[in-house]
């Protein structure tokens, strides 16, 4: 399993470079002179030109890549064009903000959608299935700036119960939770109850029955441990694109999080903290990815025998 | 311990399923008695509603989809079909169990096979077990039935364990990490773990290949001695039933239309039911010159729409107006032996084969 771990976590350089090549030649691609637009129209043509060379934008595109990319591996994130702040601590300042969003947002779903979506398969067709998953439909279908303006609507302006920006308190990160979770509550809703009645009728949970086990023990035992397979693995992709999606909810309720920041930056065309951001996402989605593989094996013992015959299998080529 | 104490009666049953577009009707009209350590084979092709049978017995029907609408279970005289859910989930398991027919699908994969053999002891404990709360003093007995300790069941998971001829060692594997015919002798520890009084086993065999269905069928066999036992083998395949049955009972579109000793059916100078002709037609006889098999024309009738009179009439080749007209009742060819045919009925008086 450690060895497994280890693996994943060498593919980082790849996803990296990969990664942060696209954004590099995307941002890049992007129309906009940098030196005009932090000078300003006012400014004359010689500043622009003698501003973009101090950045090092007279340079060829593969050259400016190796550059940022050799300081890059040395830790050194740079100085955003704007301020000429250091991008790293910035975005370490600022990627706590998200990260809580998002985690909040997935362990909502999950903990409300799974438990839905149980009810939901155990009495099909009753009058709660109906309403769950009429509202596990309406949750997937709705857009997510939408929503957040509708809650706002609700919650801030006529209630006064939720405050509508920031995020000081534990009241501001109700909101911003239901709204980013909102999609995938709808996915994990619908998920486990379609899962889960493909096991409840699977035979084991019948000898489950047979051997005299209460109604509750075949469920959550027996059933929900296997049907929970397909539903970890989909709240797991979807968390890679809550963190994407923070950038509409964060805009929404004003959070200073990493979504805002890196929008702003897209938007000025502030190369290096683009970058930086992509970075730190990547790095992110493919960790993240690990976690789910580590929680699936756990969950599946086939899954956690195939990672350690693969190890063994390789050891014992290696020892040949 | 009586040997002719009546274990189990069924008493006219009948059992429909429910669907959207049609009933149908899988079991109607079984009469079954089963007395302590006794074996009974119940032997039909598929369809012939052998396992609802087994299912209805153990009052695990799907709810709401199969209902018994008809007849009454006596299991050592309770009446099952009126019994609380509770007072249900403290049979299964402990006096009624069953070994079901797929060993691929009838373990949980996330669950080590010890864990799945401990759940049942969890549940109920051993007999050895509420023996010894019995005897012990008033002071140290648990009133928890299923309160046997962690030790105690680890214990009876490995006793259990090497009876079935596994070694105890494999506790720990998952069910991915073993063979079918281990499997299957896992299932059936389960299903033994708390020496039930009846043991309902569903094809236990079929899905298994040939040598270790033999040795599957000799361990059946001698648990079901040791513990004196009721067995009720499902099957399609008369050489089970040949090993392991000292009765046999042939089903067909829900009824039994024969049923017998062991030698009263496997006698083939007897006078037998058309389709178990046709059934023992359908085994390859290596004595015999016949190059070709028997077998029965047709196939068993759509339990949503089934034949008029006699179910077994549209395929049967001495089948006459009467046969279309009305079902045939009981008729007793000899001590033990009856059959379900209007050849037989005293009315026709033509005796034959």
């Amino acid at each position: 399993m450690w060895k497994y771990i280890v693996k994943r976590l060498l593919l980082l350089i790849p996803v990296v470079i990969g990664v942060t090549f696209l954004v590099f030649v995307i941002i890049n691609l992007k129309p906009g002179d940098p030196g005009r637009m932090i000078l300003g129209i006012s400014a004359t043509q010689e500043a622009v030109d003698e501003y973009n060379t101090e950045l090092g934008l007279d340079r060829p595109f593969l050259v400016r890549y190796a550059d940022y990319m050799s300081h890059l591996v040395r830790g050194d994130f740079g100085l955003s064009w704007y301020g000429s702040e250091p991008v790293l601590p910035k975005i370490l300042h600022l990627y706590p903000a998200t990260l809580k969003i998002c985690i909040l947002a997935i362990l909502f779903a999950m903990g409300v959608g799974i438990p839905l979506g149980v009810l939901s398969a155990v009495k099909q067709y009753s009058l709660a299935d109906r309403i769950a998953s009429t509202f596990a439909m309406i949750l997937a279908s709705v857009p997510m700036f939408w929503l957040c303006l509708l809650m706002t609507l609700l919650f801030s302006v006529h209630l006064k119960l939720l405050p509508s920006f920031g995020l000081t308190s534990w009241k501001h990160y109700i909101m911003p939770m239901i709204a980013l979770g909102s999609n995938t509550l709808g996915l994990s809703i619908r998920l486990t109850r379609s899962s889960m009645l493909e096991e409840i009728r699977q035979d084991y949970v019948r000898t489950a029955r047979a051997k005299g086990a209460k109604e509750k023990t075949v469920i959550f035992t027996h059933a929900l441990r296997n049907s929970l397979i397909p539903v970890v693995t989909a709240c797991g992709t979807n968390f890679s694109l809550l963190l994407g999606g923070t950038v509409f909810v964060e805009a929404v309720f004003a959070i200073p999080g990493l979504g805002n920041f890196l929008i702003t930056a897209v938007t000025k065309k502030d190369i290096p903290v683009v970058m930086g951001c992509v970075v730190i996402l990547a790095i992110s989605v493919v960790i993240i990815n690990l976690i789910i593989d580590i929680v699936y094996a756990y969950l599946d013992p086939r899954i956690k025998s195939k990672y350690q015959g693969s190890i063994r299998r390789r050891r014992r080529k290696a020892v040949e | 311990m009586d040997r002719e104490e009546t274990l189990l009666k069924i008493d006219d049953l009948y059992v429909k399923y429910r669907t959207v577009d049609d009933d149908v009707y899988a079991v109607n009209g079984v009469d079954l008695e089963l007395k302590r350590g006794e074996a009974v084979g119940i032997v039909g092709e598929t369809g012939a509603g052998k396992t609802t049978l087994a299912l209805s017995i153990l009052g695990l029907l799907p709810k709401g989809v199969g209902e018994v609408y008809r007849g009454d279970i006596y299991f050592k005289g309770q009446d099952l079909l009126n019994t609380q859910e509770k007072k249900m989930r403290e049979i299964r398991g402990a006096q009624i169990s069953m070994i079901f027919q797929d060993p691929m699908t009838s373990l949980n994969p996330v669950f080590t096979v010890g864990d799945q053999i401990a759940e049942v002891l969890k549940l109920h404990g051993t007999k050895q077990y509420a023996r010894e709360q019995e005897n012990a003093p008033k002071s140290d007995r648990n009133e928890n039935k299923a309160g046997m300790s962690r030790e105690a069941i680890d214990a009876r998971v490995d006793e259990i364990l090497e009876l079935v001829g596994i070694e105890s060692s494999r506790k720990i594997c998952y069910p991915h990490q073993l063979s079918g015919g281990m499997k299957q002798r896992i299932v059936i520890a389960m299903a033994l773990a708390c020496e039930p009084d009846l043991l309902i086993a569903d094809e236990p065999t079929t899905a298994l290949d040939v040598t270790i269905q033999s040795q599957v069928l000799a361990m059946i066999d001698d648990i079901q001695k040791r513990y004196n036992t009721s067995l009720i083998m499902i099957t399609h395949d008369f050489g089970v039933v040949a090993e392991t049955c000292d009765k046999v009972a042939i089903m067909y579109a829900g009824e039994i239309i024969e049923y017998g000793t062991l030698e009263q059916i496997f006698d083939r100078s007897l006078p037998h039911h058309p389709y178990t002709v046709g059934l023992f037609n359908s085994i390859p006889d290596l004595t015999s010159d016949k190059p070709r098999l028997e077998p029965i024309s047709g196939l068993t009738p759509d339990p949503a729409h089934l034949p008029e009179g006699c179910y077994f009439s549209p395929r049967c080749p001495y089948c006459t107006e009467r046969c279309t007209a009305a079902a045939p009742s009981v008729t007793q060819l000899e001590e033990g032996h009856i059959v379900k045919c209007h050849r037989f009925s005293a009315e026709s008086g033509t005796e034959g084969r």
